[in-house]
This record gives structure tokens, C-alpha cells and sequence, in this order.
């Protein structure tokens, strides 16, 4: 929702990223899965998620800008709750993401409550058109 | 944001229609382009859109699925709201294609609730990360 905010090389360090947070709670949900693939799709960088490297770590410096920041962290949150729950180990890989980035902590609650209403208004379409 | 899942043909003809979204109040507010030109990358039209008759009457049979017919009704009610205003003309415009596209009243509400959510989550996107 939020990729147009990042350059070519920011897109593919995050679709990584991305690529960790979907497995780490143990289980990749379709809801999870079809996001990311739609993320894919929007980077250009393909369909095929075999393509996907996971990573739970980030080049410093990588995404210097707070914009890219902000998108970073808004969509692996939106992956995370995409499924209706959030796992402590989702949690805990957004927490040390905003701590690297060196978000505040109101940033931090504000890109929770951007995640809840892309979340929701993802789930919400999913829901009326399958 | 749900642009996916439009064929190429449809998504040229849905740019018709946002270009109508925009200027239905007669104002073209910088939120509405900025979500506009959003949509244009998305769709993988950056650079390459045409800019349409706002005046010209849209072939609506393109959109020959109700799930096509529903993504383009909640686009153009997120165009319409992203502002922070829902003008008497642009809810005129969202009815007149809610009728036409047949979305029976729930799908209408269900519709605008997730226009809500997706419309607040830009502008809060927007309002941090800038």
C-alpha cells in the first residue's frame, strides 16, 4: 500500500523483510501469503514467491529517509495482523525494526493505527469480493 | 489500493472515471491527485496515461465481473473522501455508479466503510511520514 514511498533497492531489502515476517509466527496464512505476493507484483519484482530471500536484518542506512522508514514499518505491521492476530515473534521482529530505524514511540503507535486501517480495509474487501 | 485485480483494459477505463471522481465537486484537491498519481503507479501506468475527456460518457460494460465492478466503485469513493470531504457532487457521482453497477445497499456500506479505512490510513501515512 505504501511501496510507491520506496526506491528499487529499499523494495527489495523489504520484500526480505516482508518474506520474514509472513513465517514468523510459525505458519504463512493465505491472507499473509496472497498480501505479499501483491506486494511483489507491485515492486515489479515478480509472482513467483520462491523468489523471496528472508531476512530479519536491515543494511544501515538503507532506508536513510523517514517516508521510507514509515513505509517499511506500516507494511510488515500490515502483514502481521493481516490474519487477525499479532504473535509475540511479529511483534518482536516490527519492535527491534522501529528500534534500528529510530522511530519514537508515538511514530510508532501512529504506524500501528495506519496498519489497523489498511488492515481492515484489506480484510474487509477480501471478505466481499473472496 | 484494490487495482490488481482489474484487467489492463478495465484499468484504462477506470482512470476515466477517477479523472471524473476528481473534478465531480468542480475542485481537484492535492490529496485526490496525489492518491491519483498512486494509482497510476500501481497500475503500472506512470508516464503513460492518457489524460481523458472528463466530459466523455465511459464504456461501463468493461467491467464485466462483480468484483471489477465493486474494486471500481470503492476506488473512486476513496478518490472521493481522501480529502477529508465527501461533496454533495462526488457522493452524486459514487450513487449514480453504485446504481448503475447494480451494488445492492450493503455492498454500498460495506464499500464505504472500507473507503473510510483505507482513505484514513493514506492521510495518516501522509501526515508522518512527510
Amino acid at each position: 500500500m505504501f511501496l510507491h514511498l520506496l526506491d528499487d533497492s529499499q523494495k527489495r531489502a523489504f520484500i526480505a523483510l516482508a518474506g520474514n515476517m509472513v513465517t514468523r509466527d510459525g505458519r504463512a496464512d493465505s491472507i499473509e501469503v496472497a498480501y505479499l505476493k501483491r506486494l511483489m507484483i507491485e515492486s515489479g519484482l515478480g509472482r513467483d514467491l520462491g523468489d523471496i530471500s528472508s531476512s530479519d536484518s536491515v543494511e544501515p542506512g538503507l532506508f536513510a529517509s523517514r517516508a521510507a522508514q514509515c513505509a517499511v514499518i506500516a507494511e510488515l505491521l500490515i502483514i502481521s495482523i493481516l490474519d487477525g492476530t499479532y504473535d509475540d515473534g511479529e511483534a518482536a521482529f516490527a519492535d527491534s525494526l522501529v528500534d534500528v530505524f529510530g522511530l519514537s514511540s508515538s511514530d510508532h503507535a501512529e504506524l500501528c493505527r495506519i496498519a489497523e486501517d489498511a488492515a481492515g480495509a484489506l480484510s474487509k474487501m477480501q471478505g466481499l469480493v473472496g | 489500493m484494490f487495482l490488481h485485480a482489474l484487467s489492463e483494459q478495465q484499468k484504462t477505463h477506470f482512470f476515466d472515471l477517477a479523472q471524473q471522481m476528481i473534478v465531480a465537486d468542480d475542485m481537484v484537491a492535492e490529496p485526490e491527485v496525489a492518491y491519483l498519481d498512486r494509482l497510476y503507479w500501481e497500475a503500472g501506468l506512470v508516464g503513460r496515461a492518457g489524460l481523458g475527456d472528463v466530459e466523455a460518457a465511459v464504456d461501463l460494460s468493461i467491467f464485466d465481473s462483480l468484483k471489477a465492478r465493486l474494486v471500481v466503485t470503492v476506488e473512486l469513493l476513496i478518490i472521493a473522501i481522501v480529502d477529508g470531504e465527501y461533496h454533495p457532487k462526488e457522493a452524486e457521482y459514487a450513487n449514480a455508479m453504485v446504481a448503475q453497477f447494480g451494488i445492492t445497499p450493503d455492498q454500498h456500506a460495506t464499500l464505504c466503510s472500507i473507503a473510510e479505512n483505507a482513505a484514513q490510513a493514506l492521510v495518516d501515512m501522509r501526515n508522518l511520514a512527510d
